[in-house]
């Protein structure tokens, strides 16, 4: 006899559990199917962990290079216990991914754990080490998400040749590390890699770090410092093949029409990730996927088939992890009958290196493209900001920009200090339509980094006054 | 080949109706124009026909149901003769090819004429304009093409076909007002027509990148019992359309305008820089659909819509706020929000006006009515107006003109067992009070019976209501917006005066005047009441007056 549910969700990420809770919340029947873990690679093996690590290493950096200047000594080398740093980490996650199950259960929403795959529109069969279970429902949410898109000749084994998955779990610091990809997921392990003391080789094809990811303004910044610290970056240079040797890997990389070879210890490959719209068996429910392999969802993320709704990286960039579990909110609710759409006007997006890197809304470019004309654009360094030199972190700067017309925040780009926490301001007043006077004028605590935010409006205005903004506007 | 009777368009804004009875079961021959249901709807009960004939296959809902406009209702067999004959001009009857939503399948058509009407275009959508035919006479359309352009109060809209065919004739002009169920154009030789084509249509701008290959199972899945899913979406779209960053508005605002069905992207900002506020929204939605055409309407208004949570556990019985009641309670809402109201109150002695009706008892009976006071008071009522003319005014807040009618058309309050309905006495001043005697009496028993016709209810000067009947003494009475004033009169009772040093009994009755501040002062609301009472007490002065 086939369990029967009013809701189940494929996949327990943070788009499926969110999903999930949101569901029980209104009163459906839920279950929610995980093959792996609980939270998804969030939780377990992307964001969680590898901010562990950022943590751990931007501590250790400030200990070996602020400390001294600070008046703080420190008798003897500081070591990196990795096994330590490594169980630490894990326990960051196993914390986190505890706390969905406990959720999930408080709730009343079933956990089965198993593999899914549609039989038809109304029913899914569940493969787990138990056997293989028929389970029915109502409505489902496909938030299957994502995995670590692999390159010819680059077999991943998650020891030598690996993802972020790998990467996260080397319990010894490597010597030499070759990170092809120059996309965020490489550089966040770059820095904290670098500042264990692993010799970093980031292979680009781009002639840019971060190309197309982020404002080229910020990603300079970060290329600055990546290069400051000892991370040795290859442009336009394309991985073509690996082999073994004697004292690790040689990397064969074409640049320019030449080959050149790096050598190493591991590999990691950061080249993107790729929608899990080929898993699940989607067909069979007749459910429509794109040719990049994202499954087609209108504005309330439901699929083409009624009773189907797809959430999260499966359904549609940007592939991250807020917008997955915006979406899993608003499917529940839609269920339920409520009349939502995903409408937000912008999905901020972080990145963890060091300085960080935030933005909300349009770039320069978008903001032109979308037909406005004439902007406001004020830029403001963290050197002007109190609290940046105090903590001796003064790289970066916040960058907005608005419309001449209306002075409406249009876009916010932030590199520096706390960025990712800094950005979610920006999202409200984008959110709430705010005019670069509404910041400006809100009083920002002192001495912050938000002042920034308030200053930079300021700056947009003509009248910022911790930097010398010439000539005044009339 | 069957045929969907669908319940038609029942009046202004009446969107839905409670299935009373039916008419008609499974297997009866009806004809064209007979009545197979009677439905109630929040202003009357209506008898609803059949615009074709054929055989009665199946009922679709209980009596008790509530029916929205545009529902089928019974299935009819061999009924297809008569559907392309039916002349656009009746827009009241959609049939068989009406692509509304719930249509199952549209007809499929072997060279058969097909009449292509004007879907559903939203939530509220009852009509829109025609502003670029995309067809014309003799081309070939496909299942799905977009045929026209219509404007609605919400947005453009293209209307696709549900079917294909050669258009043979469109039936309308740019620039001409086409409601929804409406023919717009005839199809010829539909051979193509896709049976598995979704009959419902996006509007247009909302998502639709659902592959063809994909509507079969929409089709299927829709046509199964989705518990939840059709308040917000019909079968392909999402209405309002999604905003895509056109407008300025805080989250909450555009969640608001989701949940009240109102396109954002159609309201123009009054906030800062063009936000569109909450109150923008709101007033959207409180004022649009009626701003057309009723002078009664009131731009801009806003109603509140608290939630009220009972303590957990207590017992409570929630129903639905609809029909009678929520009509009233619009109107109600309506009329206390826009008018500020006040209430003179006084005392008439009756004793000549009893001995009147007393002495008139007989004739009445003779003439095969009786009469009650009501009708005395109106003509009292009337005879007042005359002097004091703003009584028998409205307030057209739209064009900021006050409207004086030369006409008298007199309200009263029925106390039925679906709550309160106001007949209206057209031209009373024109009728004897024997007549309005007899006016009341059959106004009121088909009141109380729920078999008013809309009609009946509509376009009252004044309203009298009597409550006085069932007890109180004064009452502050809620005007019938867009009247300006309601008068209240009470039961008769005896009271001691000391006249020439004596204890006398005599007959008393209290009148109340609740007038609309905006236009009457209470001074001229006194001096009315006055005037009116003048008249009560003394009936012979009614008697000098008549016209």
């Amino acid at each position: 006899m086939a369990q029967t549910f009013d809701v189940v969700v494929i996949g327990a990420g943070p788009g499926g559990y969110v999903a999930a809770i949101r569901a029980a919340q209104l009163g459906f029947k839920t279950a929610v199917i995980e093959r792996e873990f609980l939270g998804g690679v969030c939780l377990n093996v992307g964001c969680i962990p590898s901010k562990a690590m950022i943590t751990a290493t931007h501590l250790l950096h400030k200990a070996q290079h602020n400390f001294k200047d600070m008046g703080l000594m420190i008798k003897g080398d500081i070591t990196v216990d990795m096994k330590q740093l490594v169980t630490w980490k894990q326990s960051v996650c196993d914390k986190m991914s505890g706390g969905v199950k406990q959720l999930l259960k408080g709730y009343g929403v079933t956990h089965i754990p198993g593999e899914a795959n549609f039989k038809n529109s109304k029913e899914i069969t569940v493969k787990s080490s138990a056997g293989e279970d028929t389970i029915q429902a109502k409505y489902f949410i496909v938030a299957t998400g994502s995995r670590p898109i692999e390159i010819p000749g680059f077999k991943f084994d998650e020891k030598d040749i690996c993802s972020s998955t790998g990467a996260l779990a080397f319990d010894t610091i490597p010597k030499r590390v070759a990170v092809i990809g120059g996309g965020y997921i490489g550089l966040e392990i770059s820095s904290y890699l670098r500042k264990l003391g692993t010799e970093v080789t980031v292979i680009e094809a781009q002639s840019a770090l971060l190309a197309g990811v982020v404002d080229p303004d910020c990603a300079q910044v970060v290329e600055r410092k990546l290069k400051k610290a000892g991370v040795n970056v290859m442009y336009g240079a394309k991985a073509k093949g690996q082999k073994k040797v004697k004292d690790g890997y040689e990397v064969t990389v074409e640049i320019n029409g030449k080959e050149e070879v790096v050598k190493c210890d591991k590999i990691l490959v950061t080249v993107g990730r790729r929608p899990n719209g080929d898993q699940a068996n989607l067909k069979a429910a007749g459910i429509a996927v794109d040719e990049r392999g994202f499954i087609k969802v209108d504005a309330q993320r439901r699929t083409n088939v009624q009773n189907i709704f797809a959430i999260g990286d499966v359904a549609g960039q940007p592939m991250l992890a807020h917008k997955a579990s915006h979406e899993g909110v608003l499917v529940a609710e839609v269920i339920s009958g409520q009349n939502r759409v995903y409408d937000a006007k912008t999905v901020p997006a972080v990145v963890f290196t060091d300085p960080e890197i935030a933005s909300a809304g349009m770039t320069e470019a978008e903001a032109k493209a979308k037909g406005f004309t004439d902007l406001l654009i004020g830029k403001v360094p963290f050197g002007a900001n109190g609290r940046a030199v105090s903590m001796m972190e003064t790289d970066g700067f916040v960058k907005m920009i608005a419309d001449k017309k209306t002075h409406v925040l249009l876009g916010v780009h932030i590199v520096g200090p706390e960025a990712s926490n800094l950005i979610s301001e920006a999202v409200l007043a984008i959110e709430m339509g705010a005019r670069m006077e509404d910041i400006a004028l809100s009083i920002h605590p002192h001495p912050t980094l938000g002042e920034a935010m308030m200053e930079t409006a300021e700056a947009t205005l003509g009248h910022a006054i911790h930097i010398i903004q010439k000539p005044l506007p009339k | 080949m069957a045929t969907e009777v669908k319940l038609p368009e029942l009046g202004e804004g009446v969107t839905e109706g409670e299935l009373v009875k039916w008419l008609v079961k499974p297997g009866d021959s009806v004809k064209a124009d007979q009545p197979i249901a009677e439905v109630l709807t929040d202003k009357a009960t209506v008898e609803v026909p059949s615009p074709v004939a054929g055989t009665v296959k199946d009922l679709k809902f209980k009596a008790g149901d509530v029916v929205k406009v545009g529902s089928t209702m019974i299935t009819l067999e061999g009924g297809a003769s008569a559907a392309a004959s039916a002349p656009a001009s009746k827009p009241a009857a959609p049939t068989a090819s009406a692509p509304a939503p719930q249509a199952a399948k549209p007809a499929a058509g072997g060279g058969k004429v097909q009449d292509i009407k004007l879907p559903e275009l939203g939530e509220g959508v009852t009509e829109g304009e025609l502003v670029k035919w995309l067809v014309k006479p003799g081309d070939s359309v496909k299942a799905d093409q977009a045929i026209a352009e219509v404007l609605t109060d919400k947005a453009t809209v293209e209307v696709p076909t549900p079917v294909a065919g050669v258009v043979k004739d469109l039936k309308f002009k740019t620039g001409e007002v086409v409601k929804v169920g409406s023919t717009m154009i005839t199809l010829e030789g539909g051979a193509g027509a896709a049976p598995s084509a979704p009959a419902a249509q996006p509007p247009a701008g909302a998502q639709r990148e659902v592959p063809a290959s994909a509507h079969a199972n929409f089709a299927a899945a829709h046509s199964a019992p989705a518990q939840a899913s059709s308040a917000a979406t019909t079968a392909t779209g999402i209405f309002p359309p999604v905003a895509d960053s056109k407008v300025l508005a805080t989250p909450a605002t555009r969640r608001l305008a989701r949940e009240m069905g109102v396109d954002i992207n159609s309201l123009g900002g009054t906030g800062l820089a063009g936000r569109v506020t909450r109150e923008d929204v709101l007033s959207a939605k409180g004022g649009a659909p009626a701003a057309a055409k009723a002078p009664a309407s009131v731009p801009g208004m806003s109603i509140p819509k608290p939630a009220y949570q009972g303590p957990a556990g207590a017992a409570e019985e929630r129903v639905p706020l609809i029909g009678i009641r929520k009509k009233i309670a619009e109107n109600m809402q309506r009329s206390k929000h826009v008018i500020p109201h006040f209430t003179i109150m006084d005392e008439a002695k009756v004793d000549a006006m009893v001995a009147m009706r007393e002495s008139l008892k007989e004739h009445a009976e003779k003439h095969g009515t009786k009469i009650t006071y009501l009708p005395i008071v109106m003509k009292a009522l009337i005879a007042t107006i005359r002097e004091f003319p703003m009584f028998n005014a409205s307030i057209d807040d739209a064009a900021g003109e006050i409207v004086y009618k030369k006409y008298f058309n007199l309200g009263f309050a029925a106390d039925t067992p679906n709550g309160l309905v106001v007949p209206v006495i057209k031209n009373a001043d024109q009728k004897t009070i024997l007549e309005i005697s007899k006016e009341i009496l059959d106004l009121s028993k088909r009141a109380r019976d729920g078999k008013l016709k809309p009609d009946e209810m509509k376009g009252a000067t004044i309203t009298v209501t009597n409550i006085g009947s069932i007890g109180g003494t004064y009452a502050t009475p809620v005007i019938n917006h867009p009247e300006v004033a309601i008068l209240g009169m009470y039961k008769i009772d005896e009271k001691p005066v000391i006249k020439d040093g004596q204890l006398k009994a005599i007959k008393v009755m209290n009148y109340t005047m609740t007038a609309d501040h905006r236009l009457i002062d209470g001074a001229v609301a006194a001096r009315f009441l006055a005037a009116f009472i003048a008249r009560i007490e003394n009936p012979g002065k009614l008697l000098v007056e008549l016209v």
